[in-house]
């Protein structure tokens, strides 16, 4: 290694960075060894600490991504994260490295990384403006859309050469980084002139580059398709299809070149090959080519492949203030009537929600509400996601009432909730998930107020959801129990018998739906078992009781002695054979044996003590009806 | 993909996108005229017309240009580069009674001298076939493949080096353009043509570009044998961010519409999603 070293190249990054430079020359170095070089680098405790760390990483990762080793390049750079998190002194280094350290994480999509590493620009006029474009790029990236242009405007002040001199490299850079991101703004924002300014701008810096670098560098190239996505989005605004072919064909053939210079595996191929899918995708849109939209689609799954299996960071997946961060700066960015908009304002929602679930923070809450009826209200009718953002804002609605107690965000959640499901086509695949949400509302207004319109309601809505899912559905069970619960609650109410009936036999499914080592399957027992007792109690069924002891008996047998409901399970079966005592006066006298043995030695375990007496009194019907005679 | 003239066979061609095939200049001997149209069976058996638009002698490439009435979707990029010590194969056979050819790539750029004369980056590939004589499948794509790596078309097919031994016959060693020496070759492919076919350059913009032609490229690396980690070395010093990441937010819209439309679908999807 002639250039990326240096007099601080020693020890474990020499190990490292040879191993992996040998391996690509196929010199007798197998990948398995520059795993290892690198593992042993990942325990070197001043990892950092050095001059050219950024060089040195931003290399030995671009080797290790050539190699296939992506595992190992992404452990050797979440290692370097974890150092900043862990010792934030790490972080005083000098902003080339600091940049350096920026760049290779932004590539492989860990902008918080990236961020942090951005915070605080360094003095010294180059740096601070290649350190503002870059925090404009990040910025942008996370949908910060105000700081973006405010870093990118600054960066390109901070550019100003002395009269006669020759621009850089790291100064055009600097101007075509900070172009670009102001152009990509503008046109967001449906400032068309604007950015088409700024396009031309942009297209005399790339030219200076490319005539600087020449034609054969990958930056070169970068710079070329980020001039023909400017000129691409510059041509679709005006309609021009054969403007937007040719800005097509550049990136395509540009994508092809990178490939050929850095391999498919390199940050700048992926993006390049990023920008040609979704390029295409609108092309073909534009166009109205069922081919090309074939086509289109098919370079989107590879794309998609490719950047799955280099394992890349996904700026949508990292962390839930992450995610607040970039979908509000999104929904600030996306004007209104835009049909992104509701997108971004139900992830954001949904992120909000997920937030006050962690933290019970009612803000976040409260937030989400907001945002989800914006979302709400920037969905069209007719729309196939608007039942389900409605189904998430009248989650939010229950949720503040469980937290609060205020009965108009019950109210409110209840008619969102019955405006999603009229929405809902039968055959949507999430009907049931809308179904299920409307009436956990419905019965949460009955259990505060006693409606017993509500209850109704909510029943009819179970029955919905049970019809609407195939028996062999894992959601099916749940479905009938949520049913049963409603129906017993009926019957509770009104006393109708009819409800009962339908309880018991919507339980009965239930647990037979339910493998008997499920941790549910005791839960319906003992909900049939409750329901079987009620029938017993307002009919003096005899079947029904008998059913209940054995359906009771299941329940405590499959209860383990420290669970909180066995109490109450055994409760339940001393009923029901206290009953079945009572009813069966022959045995009377083995009950008052019983209550004669309270000092046996079995005594202190219920169960035992049921068991025993379950021997004396096996709920047979048969032997029932010889009792009653 | 394959080309003809008049149902002719030619030889082996590589779509680069969807107006460019790249071949062997030599597979096109069997042509009437260098600019007579020519046939072009693309990968779906689709049938499309082309004509020659630059050759490239001294490394006896050309590119032939597709009709611009015809519909070709983009291919997806499969261009590479290539490690040594990687397994190679050519997908291209002359005729169905022809082997496929494979084995190992000696080296991932090497110097070499054509026949024609001139000096071109190059891989060394040793083919496991030994058939002694590989004409036929000049103009092939080769495909390099490796442990977690997706195959890519890392170079040509162009030539085989003689058997010292036995001068009629070939040694079981080949020579192929790496893709970006092909690339290099075509001026349809440099980055300043480019932005010249994307905005028509100004009178001041030509005078400038004809003083920069004036005097070599600086950067250029076309000499260095270890390219890939010269230019690895080169990019670690960057400290200004890659500027086409500023795309990414449209491309992950995008992502998100196509993932809740996993199959492609017949028709542009509609944004949105519950989550």
């Amino acid at each position: 290694m002639a250039d990326a070293g240096g007099p601080d190249l020693t020890g474990a990054w020499q190990d490292a960075i040879t191993a992996a430079e040998r391996a690509l020359r196929g010199d007798r170095v197998t990948r398995a060894q520059v795993v290892t070089t690198v593992e042993v680098l990942c325990e070197d405790l001043q990892l950092l600490d050095r001059p050219s760390v950024g060089r040195h990483i931003n290399y030995l990762v671009s080797l290790l991504d050539f190699l296939g080793l992506y595992d190992t390049s992404r452990v050797l750079l979440e290692h370097v994260a974890s150092c900043f998190v862990l010792d934030p002194p790490a972080l005083n280094m000098d902003a080339a490295v600091r940049n350096q350290l920026a760049v290779t994480f932004a590539e492989r999509g860990h902008l918080p990384a990236a961020a942090r590493l951005l915070t605080g620009s360094a003095k010294g006029s180059v740096w601070t403006a290649a350190t503002l474009a870059n925090q404009a790029c990040v910025m942008l990236r996370r949908r910060d859309i105000e700081r973006a242009v405010d870093a990118a405007f600054r960066a390109r002040q901070a550019v100003v050469p002395a009269e006669g001199d020759d621009e850089t490299e790291e100064e055009l850079d600097v101007h075509v980084l900070a172009t670009a991101v102001l152009a990509q703004v503008a046109r967001m924002g449906g400032l068309h002139a604007v950015a088409d300014e700024l396009v031309d701008e942009l297209e005399g810096f790339v030219r200076r580059l490319v005539r600087l670098l020449g034609g054969d560098h990958p930056k070169s190239l970068s710079a070329l398709v980020t001039l023909a996505w400017a000129e691409f989005e510059s041509a679709r605004e005006a309609g021009e299809s054969q403007r937007i072919e040719r800005a097509g064909d550049v990136i395509a053939l540009a994508a092809q070149r990178m490939s050929a210079i850095l391999g498919t595996e390199h940050p700048r191929s992926l993006s390049v090959l990023q920008i040609m899918a979704t390029v295409e995708h609108e092309t073909a849109w534009v166009l109205g080519s069922d081919r090309r939209l074939q086509g289109a689609n098919a370079l989107m799954r590879a794309t998609v492949r490719r950047a799955d299996g280099l394992r890349r960071w996904d700026p949508w997946s990292l962390g839930l203030d992450e995610t607040i961060e970039v979908e509000r700066a999104a929904v600030a960015a996306i004007p209104v009537g835009h049909p992104d908009r509701a997108v971004h304002l139900t992830r954001l929602g949904n992120a909000l929600q997920a937030r006050f679930k962690h933290t019970g923070n009612p803000e976040a809450l409260f937030e989400a509400i907001e945002v989800g009826r914006a979302a709400v209200a920037a969905t069209p009718d007719d729309h196939r996601d608007r039942a389900a953002r409605l189904t998430i804002l009248s989650s939010a609605l229950q949720a503040r009432f469980k937290h609060t107690g205020n009965p108009e965000a019950l109210f409110e959640a209840i008619e969102v909730g019955r405006a999603a499901v009229a929405a809902t086509p039968d055959d949507h695949p999430y009907k049931t998930v809308f179904l299920t949400s409307f009436g956990n509302a419905l019965q949460a207004m009955f259990a505060r107020t006693g409606d017993a319109e509500a209850l109704f309601e909510a029943i009819e809505v179970g029955r919905a959801a049970v019809a609407a899912t195939p028996d062999d559905h894992p959601d099916h069970v749940v479905h009938l129990a949520r049913l049963g619960t409603a129906l017993q609650a009926m019957f509770a109410r009104t006393g109708d018998a009819e409800a009962l009936d339908e309880a018991i036999e919507v339980e009965r499914a239930a647990v037979a739906a339910t493998p008997d080592d499920h941790p549910d399957h005791v839960v319906h027992l003992a909900r049939l078992g409750t329901a079987l007792l009620s029938r017993f109690a307002r009919t003096g069924d005899a079947d029904a009781l008998s059913e209940a002891i054995e359906v009771e008996r299941a329940a405590v047998a499959a209860t383990p002695d420290d669970h909180p409901d066995r109490a109450a399970r055994l409760t339940n079966l001393n009923f029901a054979l206290q009953a079945w005592l009572a009813r069966s006066g022959n045995l009377h006298s083995q009950w008052e044996r019983f209550e004669r043995t309270r000092a046996m030695q079995d005594f202190e375990d219920p169960l035992a003590v049921w068991e025993r007496l379950a021997r004396l009194a096996p709920p047979d019907p048969s032997h029932d009806s010889d009792a009653d005679r | 993909m394959d080309l003809y003239q008049a149902r002719q066979p030619l030889g082996a061609g590589f779509l680069v996108m969807r107006r460019f095939v790249l071949t062997a200049l030599h597979c096109l001997r069997g042509l009437t005229a260098l600019d007579a149209d020519l046939d072009i069976v693309l990968a779906d058996g689709s049938r499309v017309v082309g004509r020659v638009c630059r050759q490239d002698k001294d490394a006896d490439l050309a590119l032939i240009e597709i009709s611009a009435d015809s519909e070709v979707s983009q291919p997806v990029p499969v261009v590479g580069v290539a490690r040594g010590g990687d397994r190679w194969r050519g997908p291209y056979r002359p005729a169905d009674n022809e082997v496929e050819l494979s084995g190992r790539i000696d080296s991932g750029a090497v110097r070499y001298l054509c026949e024609s004369g001139a000096s071109i980056e190059a891989l060394q590939l040793t083919a496991d076939q030994r058939l002694g004589d590989y004409s036929g499948y000049s103009g092939g794509p080769v495909e390099g493949f490796a442990q977690d790596r997706e195959p890519a078309v890392v170079g040509i097919l162009l030539e085989q080096a003689p058997d010292r031994a036995d001068a009629s016959r070939s040694a079981n060693v080949l020579f192929a353009a790496t893709m970006r020496e092909v690339m290099r070759r075509f001026d349809q492919f440099d980055v300043a043509h480019l932005i010249d076919v994307l905005r028509p350059p100004t009178r001041q913009e030509q005078a400038a570009q004809s003083r920069s032609a004036e005097s070599p490229s600086p950067r250029s690396q076309a000499d260095r044998v270890d390219i890939v980690i010269d230019t690895f070395q080169q990019l670690s010093d960057q400290v200004v961010m890659d500027p086409t990441h500023v795309t990414e937010l449209r491309y992950l819209a995008l992502k998100y519409v196509f993932e809740r439309n996993p199959d492609g679908g017949a028709s542009w999807p509609t944004p949105g999603g519950p989550t």
